[in-house]
């Protein structure tokens, strides 16, 4: 679907991700939606059938299915068969904690083309983040069923301090569980990451992440394995190339895309610019009340990316405002700024940004100064403070993380 | 980039019906920038690959390269949307499987 803003057409969304529940087994550390019951009033068979033919009529070109867990909804391969009866490609992200071999075999015949599956650290890392025991051994067993059906495979993970450390060795775990495609995402303190502050990666700790990162998107690119930083990851450091080699140089982020290539959709029906993102600011609405060409093509929320692109220092502030990146970067992840400081606009997950200030001496830390209330997708408020590299770090108690941590398997 | 495949791009990149003349002039500046933009490219990646394995120095060339190749970005952009051509879709953020690539 086309928009002309200001003179100029965009082409319109490609990609929904749709939490289909609430529903959860789990009830993950890190957990943006605070998942675990349904929502009150989820989309009944009909009237998520009814939207599956909406997307399609919308231009939309895959379908992400995510939740909560999406297969605890009982009609859930029901929706998979219809989107790619649709004619769009139907793909998933799952914890596969409990996903069974049955339940694999039975995707693959619903026209699931893609999965994913969330493994954020080695065993004790991702059992620890994700509050069970067993995750880990029960994610492995799901990427193992979900290839022995011929799904095609590839894994997520949240990097955090606790996952950090573990990221090499993950990644040969990974690459000899056959996983294809890596998709890693700095955890943000949405929902329940923020009630934990103390798991977040500091801004000024991305310099070693990202040693660290480079050094793996090499072995990446030997191996054939296809690495993709998620959005909060970036941005315009000196290996920005590396990481999104495969997609090639116009891949660099031009700023976020929420709302111009990706929709999300809550289980209730609210339509929003990104999944990760609150309802609050940034929906269209909810589809039993409008119907989702109408959104698109009317909504201020949703549009709020076009009108950037068309007013690109709008809307930033702080050290994004006056960055050299400013016009192309927008300032990056919506979320991971709307998340810490209530707007988006200045980003300090930004290699770019933590390079610059350790070169004049210093470093930018977040500190939590108010809780988050407790629903989906909250954050309480964060502040930035900036202090001299040689700044001791707070006596909180709290694990860092640094290039000294790192666990390298042996070939590195 | 080749011409053929310029062209080829191009027209993806048209809207289905009634999209917009590109004039040959222009066409071939853009082609030129983006035969620039690609070397670039392969050089920053070949600078990446080495810093990332430790070798420092090339930072002194690396951090104006990156600056060169956004300048360049920017300018097709400008040109593109100037010419009346539209964004064409991206995914940076997506499910993993799609890679870090463009529609």
């Amino acid at each position: 679907m086309a928009r002309t803003v200001a003179g100029v057409t965009y082409t319109r969304t490609t990609l929904a991700v749709w939490e289909v529940t609430l529903s959860c087994g789990l009830a993950c550390s890190h957990c943006g939606s605070r998942a675990g019951t349904p929502r009150r009033n989820e989309l009944t068979t009909d009237e998520a059938l009814d939207l599956v033919g909406q997307l399609a009529e919308a231009g939309i070109g895959e379908v992400a299915l995510i939740g909560g867990e999406a297969f605890l909804r009982p009609d859930w391969l029901d929706i998979a068969e219809a989107i790619r009866r649709a004619g769009m490609v139907c793909s998933m992200t799952t914890s596969g904690f409990g996903l069974s071999e049955a339940t694999a075999r039975r995707m693959k015949q619903a026209g699931l083309r893609h999965v994913s599956v969330s493994i954020d650290g080695l065993e004790q890392s991702h059992d620890l983040l994700r509050r069970k025991k067993g995750a880990f051994a029960s994610a492995l067993v799901a990427l193992r069923s979900l290839s022995d059906a011929g799904l095609f495979v590839g894994a997520n993970s949240q990097v955090n301090r606790i996952t950090a450390p573990d990221l090499p060795e993950l990644y040969e775990v990974l690459r000899r569980a056959g996983v294809q495609s890596w998709q890693l995402q700095l955890t943000v303190p949405s929902g329940n990451a923020a009630d934990h502050p103390e798991i977040l990666l500091q801004p000024c700790e991305l310099i070693d992440f990202f040693d660290m990162l480079a050094r793996i998107a090499i072995h990446a690119l030997q191996d054939g394995m296809s690495l993709s930083p998620g959005n909060n990851i970036g941005y315009h450091g000196p290996f920005t190339e590396l990481l999104v080699a495969a997609g090639g140089t116009w891949s660099i982020g031009e700023g976020c895309l929420a709302g111009i290539s990706v929709l999300g959709i809550e289980a209730d029906g609210t339509i929003k610019s990104c999944p990760s993102l609150p309802a609050a600011g940034y929906s269209g609405g909810n589809v039993r009340d409008v119907k989702l060409a109408e959104m698109l093509t009317r909504s201020t929320n949703l549009g709020r990316n076009h009108r950037a692109r068309t007013a690109p220092l709008e809307d930033l502030w702080g050290f994004c405002r006056a960055c050299e990146f400013a016009t192309v970067c927008r300032g990056g992840c919506t979320w991971t700024a709307q998340a810490f400081f209530g707007r988006p606009g200045n980003n300090p997950y930004c290699h770019h940004r933590a390079l610059k200030l350790a070169e004049s001496g210093q470093r930018e830390r977040v500190l939590q100064v108010s809780p988050a209330p407790g629903i989906p997708f909250d954050s309480g408020t964060f502040q930035i403070v900036q202090e001299p590299l040689t700044s001791p770090w707070p006596n909180d108690g709290e694990r860092r993380f640094g290039r000294d941590l790192i666990r390298w398997p042996a070939r590195s | 980039m080749g011409e053929d495949e310029f062209e080829k791009l191009l027209r993806r990149r048209l809207q289905p019906e009634g999209g917009p003349e590109i004039p040959a002039e222009l066409a071939s500046k853009l082609v030129k920038l983006r035969e620039e933009l690609d070397a670039l490219s392969k050089l920053i990646h070949d600078l990446s690959v080495r810093l990332a394995a430790g070798e420092n120095s090339v930072r002194a060339e690396l951090n104006p390269a990156i600056r060169r190749r956004l300048q360049l970005m920017s300018d097709i952009r400008e040109l593109e949307r100037n010419a009346g051509l539209p964004d064409p879709p991206q995914v940076m953020y997506g499910p993993p499987w799609r890679g870090p690539s463009r529609e």
